[in-house]
């Protein structure tokens, strides 16, 4: 056709697509109050859930309509770079990793204590430390959504082939190592790994650190993961895969991470938290697995507490609003309704895990682990330590060489 | 012309360039000033841009990091150019004769290039895991023999293997831009007058010499675009990297452009990767001007 | 290689279309196998099943949605980059203005330059402007497809012969006339491979768009894709059907124009 007419055709199509486009980001629906609520998009059972309680919240009250915008694969860049720009959601999620490099940018987060003195909603309700994990002093940033710890997920079958008694309270490392060199096995062209670790990030190595006495800092401040009971530790973590040859990588089998190795059978073990159970659930309905604690180390017993918050940003135009949101997601109605994780108010957890008897290792953990948090540099400190991680799994440096260079690298970053 | 004409000549000249010129302008002039300007400031998204004048630069000296993906950037972009530029040629020649189904293989050859890196990424991680396809090929050949003799560890983790992961990347470039560049290849190779060739014919050179006499110096323009747009184009490899390894495993795969990324935003250091990109545009620009030389343009 | 015997010809040939070809149809066939079937040995699927298919239109219902927003946003880019390309060329080929040698030369120097080098300065940009999580946002990302597009016509133009435009002058033609009238319908090859190129750039567009969108009904199909390759989730004969949603749109328009395509890549790419 002539040109003058794609002219004509084309000036029509971009009116057309100019005012779907304003469609699509258009705020107000109606005279309602319009509020955006963003968290991580990585768990199908989660966002289906958020999904259904933001809907449940519209429907439940006629002044505010919330949009449910999850965000997926890199949340945090996304989240700063939104927050920088003005074009951050009046709700978010903020993992408990985060929360003090947030804090110390300078007033990011809005102090929810006013809203907490009106409302129904109080923090003594919660568990205390996450309440805790998310305040300053006595200011209370963030509400916590709900909470995981690890727990040691096994396969039965695998189990009792190998004729092995199930872990219990009495496991301890030398025991959970000899299980995974028990069970490492092929026949039949299939193979099965006893145990799945991640080799670049450290949430699952500290534990056992700490299990074997080291502490990644020490009194002053400093970082002391490069002790002789770090290094030992590492050794052991790092030679399930490299002397034992019991573990694999999830990545070595396609699988993203080591839950996903567990449900698919090519691994009998995983350290992993309750958020596998609905993943386990819908994706690998038949596997026959058991959840455990954590074995025990020479030094006692150790792990960590994850959790995640709702905050309001400084920036948002409806706090007010976005308060009736999380008091809403974080109602006792609203946690009763959560598989992937443990619910943070005290008595709806207790009830949950009285019904579901499979998290209650998970629950148990609770009581000694201590909160993933490290601090202002946090994030930046667990890739570095991941790094260590996998220097000496792929066999690049020794345990000693890698913690010691990581634990360097650590100070001179808490000193910027 | 009168005066008339020349108002109008210039109307005209306005009223075409200017959406162009606008564009131009808002979007990629200025921000390369601006990049440059911040190059010598540190600037987060929250605060304003503070003056820190060489210190970004400075840094970039020290960080162990920033050579790392000089590194591998230009080990990237040697092997994939000259590997591209090389099978480009072969392929142009091998089509450039009475073939039945030319159009059929010219679409199977172009079909990589036109497909989204993303699709191409994800496409490739599942050939590359340890237990996918192209281990299983390897294994059915009999190759996978040849592969322990060097060293690897076999069935080989081409993305998790430190000594593998780039060279995968890097197969996988050449794999997705041959076809590209063969079409630009075939273009130089028909501009070619016949009669050159039975003129050289004729004074009795081989199919040797005339490759070596009459086609390849002939080409020389068309070397220059593909070893030019294929600097370019491999000196900005980001998506692969992002998608598939994430820099790793243990930043082998780590390029500039990616370090760019995770200092922007990961860890919003504005400043500093406006210095690394500035030090990767330059390093581009010296690049193809060190191409021309080399070609004698 | 005029002298390379038939058959080693042909033998090479189809042994670099299984190269090129074979990733695609492993993809192909990939995405008819069942979910827990992704890394089974053997090509073949079996049993063959159309789930992921149905999984992808079904429970994730914002897929479709990607593609017709990738399908929108490709069409009017193509068009906008088209008709800003073909005026712009058309200046710098034909009109004499002051200005004109540093124009081009700060042109061929904008392709030079990294995208990334951009993306910071353009988002703050965008952020002022308000358009950060919306479609007018994504035209910084295709800012270097219109600077390589605009150089290809104005290299093409610049060897159209100029007797025809002379003649057109002399009958009192105007540049506005000349440009709808005998430029555009001469421009053929130039205008297939602009067109190609630009939706090509549009639609497998992904850094830019990843930094700016971030409403998933906005998103385009690479970045639905990598939405697939989630944190926790894996579903390799899902991503793999959707890979192929995102390369049969593009085959289709390469197939229809890739005659002129090439025309257009031998006039105008070369003669520097």
């Amino acid at each position: 056709m002539p040109a003058f007419e794609r002219l004509r055709h084309g000036i029509l199509v971009i009116l057309l697509v100019v005012l779907s486009a304003c469609r699509s980001t258009d705020d107000s629906a109606g005279s309602k109050i319009s509020i955006r609520f963003s968290g991580y998009a990585g768990n199908p059972a989660e966002t289906s859930l958020m999904e259904k309680l933001v809907g449940d919240f519209n429907r439940s009250q006629g002044e505010i309509h919330a949009r449910y915008e999850p965000i997926p694969g890199t949340y945090y860049p996304k989240v700063l770079t939104m927050l920088a720009s003005g074009t951050a959601p009046d709700v978010l999620y903020l993992d408990i990793l985060y929360f003090k490099p947030f804090l110390a940018k300078r007033k990011i987060l809005r102090p929810l204590n006013d809203f907490l003195a009106q409302s129904s909603t109080r923090p003594e309700d919660f568990l205390p430390a996450l309440v805790a994990a998310f305040s300053e002093g006595e200011t209370v940033y963030g509400l916590p959504k709900d909470f995981n710890t690890l727990g040691l997920y096994y396969n039965r079958e695998s189990f009792d082939r190998a004729g092995l008694a199930y872990p219990d309270e009495t496991w301890d490392l030398t025991r959970f190592r000899q299980a995974a060199i028990t069970l490492t096995h092929q026949d039949a062209g299939r193979k099965q790994a006893g145990f799945a670790l991640a080799p670049d990030t450290p949430d699952r190595f500290l534990p056992i650190a700490e299990m074997f006495g080291a502490r990644l800092f020490a009194q002053d401040g400093s970082c002391a993961i490069a002790s002789p009971e770090g290094i030992r530790a590492l050794d052991y973590y790092a030679g399930l895969k490299r002397v034992d040859h019991a573990a694999i990588f999830p990545s070595e089998v396609g699988s993203s991470f080591s839950g996903d190795a567990f449900g698919r059978e090519d691994a009998a073990m995983a350290f992993e938290g309750s958020w596998l159970t609905p993943y386990l659930q819908t994706s690998f309905p038949r596997l026959p697995y058991g959840v455990s604690e954590l074995p025990r180390g020479p030094a006692g017993r150790s792990n960590f507490l994850f959790t995640v918050a709702y905050v309001i940003p400084q920036g948002s135009k409806h706090p007010e609003a976005a308060w009736k949101l999380i008091e809403f997601l974080t109602s006792e109605a609203a946690q009763a309704q959560v598989t992937f994780a443990l619910p943070s108010r005290t008595d709806v957890s207790r009830k949950y895990v009285a019904q579901h008897a499979e998290y209650l290792p998970i629950l148990k953990a609770a009581a000694y682990a201590t909160p993933y948090d490290f601090g202002p540099h946090g994030p930046r400190i667990v890739e570095r330590l991941g790094v260590a991680l996998q220097e000496v799994l792929l066999g690049v440096k020794t345990s000693e060489r890698a913690l010691q260079e990581a634990a360097r690298d650590i100070d001179l970053l808490q000193q910027r | 012309m009168n005066r008339g004409r020349i108002v109008s000549e210039r109307l005209a000249a306005v009223a075409f360039l200017a959406p162009f010129l606008l564009l131009l302008l808002v979007f990629i002039l200025w921000p390369v000033l601006n990049a440059l300007w911040l190059s010598f400031h540190a600037y987060d998204l929250f605060d304003a841009p503070r003056w820190v004048g060489l210190s970004n630069y400075q840094l970039l000296l020290k960080h162990g990091d920033f050579w790392i993906s000089m590194r591998n950037t230009v080990f990237y972009t040697v092997g994939v150019v000259v590997a591209q530029t090389a099978l480009a040629l072969f392929l142009a020649l091998l089509m450039d004769q009475r073939i039945r189904g030319k159009t059929a293989f010219r679409i199977a050859y172009f079909l990589p290039s036109v497909t989204s890196s993303v699709a191409i990424s994800l496409i490739f991680m599942a050939l590359f895991f340890k237990n996918g396809m192209l281990n299983q090929l390897l294994a059915g050949l009999g190759v996978d023999r040849l592969l322990a003799l060097t060293g690897l560890s076999v069935p080989v983790d081409w993305l998790g293997d430190v000594h593998t992961a780039l060279p995968s990347l890097m197969a996988m470039n050449i794999w997705s831009t041959a076809g590209f560049f063969m079409i630009i290849f075939l273009a130089g190779l028909q501009d070619i007058p016949q009669t050159l060739y039975e003129v050289a014919e004729l004074d009795g050179a081989g199919p040797w010499a005339q490759f070596r006499y009459v086609t390849l110096p002939l080409l020389k323009p068309t070397f220059f675009y593909v070893g030019t747009m294929g600097i370019i184009g491999a000196f900005q490899v980001f998506d692969q990297v992002f998608i598939m390894t994430n820099g790793g495993p243990l930043k082998a795969t780590m390029t500039m452009a990616y370090l760019l990324y995770t200092e922007a935003f990961v860890h919003f250091n504005m400043g500093y990767a406006c210095a690394i990109a500035s030090v990767l545009a330059t390093v581009i620009f010296l690049a193809t001007m060190g191409q021309k030389r080399l070609m004698g343009e | 290689m005029q002298r390379l015997k038939w058959p080693i010809l042909y033998a090479l040939l189809l042994a670099y279309t299984v190269f090129s070809v074979f990733p695609f149809v492993f993809a192909l066939l990939t995405s008819f196998k069942d979910p827990g079937q992704a890394f089974s040995p053997g090509l073949w699927p079996s049993p063959f099943s159309f789930q992921n298919y149905h999984e992808l239109i079904t429970t994730t219902p914002l897929f479709l949605r990607w593609v017709l927003n990738s399908l929108l946003i490709a069409g009017i880019t193509v068009l906008l980059l088209v008709l800003v390309s073909m005026m712009g060329g058309f200046a710098l080929a034909r009109i004499s203005f002051p200005g004109r040698q540093l124009l081009l030369v700060a042109l061929l120097g904008s392709m030079m330059i990294p995208g990334q080098v951009l993306w910071i300065p353009n988002y703050v940009t965008l952020s002022h402007l308000g358009w950060v999580n919306t479609y007018w946002g994504l035209i910084p990302g295709v800012v270097g497809s219109l600077a390589s597009g605009t150089f290809l016509v104005s290299q093409f133009l610049k060897n159209l012969p100029r007797e025809l435009e002379e003649a057109a002058t002399l009958d009192g033609l105007s540049r506005f006339g000349m440009f709808r009238w005998l430029i555009v319908p001469l421009s053929g090859p130039v205008l297939a491979t602009i067109t190609i190129t630009s939706f090509m750039a549009s639609w497998n567009a992904f850094d830019w768009p990843l930094i700016v969108l971030n409403s998933p009904e906005l998103f385009t199909l690479p970045i639905g894709l990598n939405f697939f390759k989630g944190l926790y989730i894996t579903k390799w004969t899902l991503i793999m059907a959707g890979s192929m949603f995102n390369t049969l749109p593009v085959l289709l328009v390469f197939t229809i124009f890739q005659r002129y395509f090439i025309k257009g890549v031998a006039t105008t790419g070369l003669k520097e």
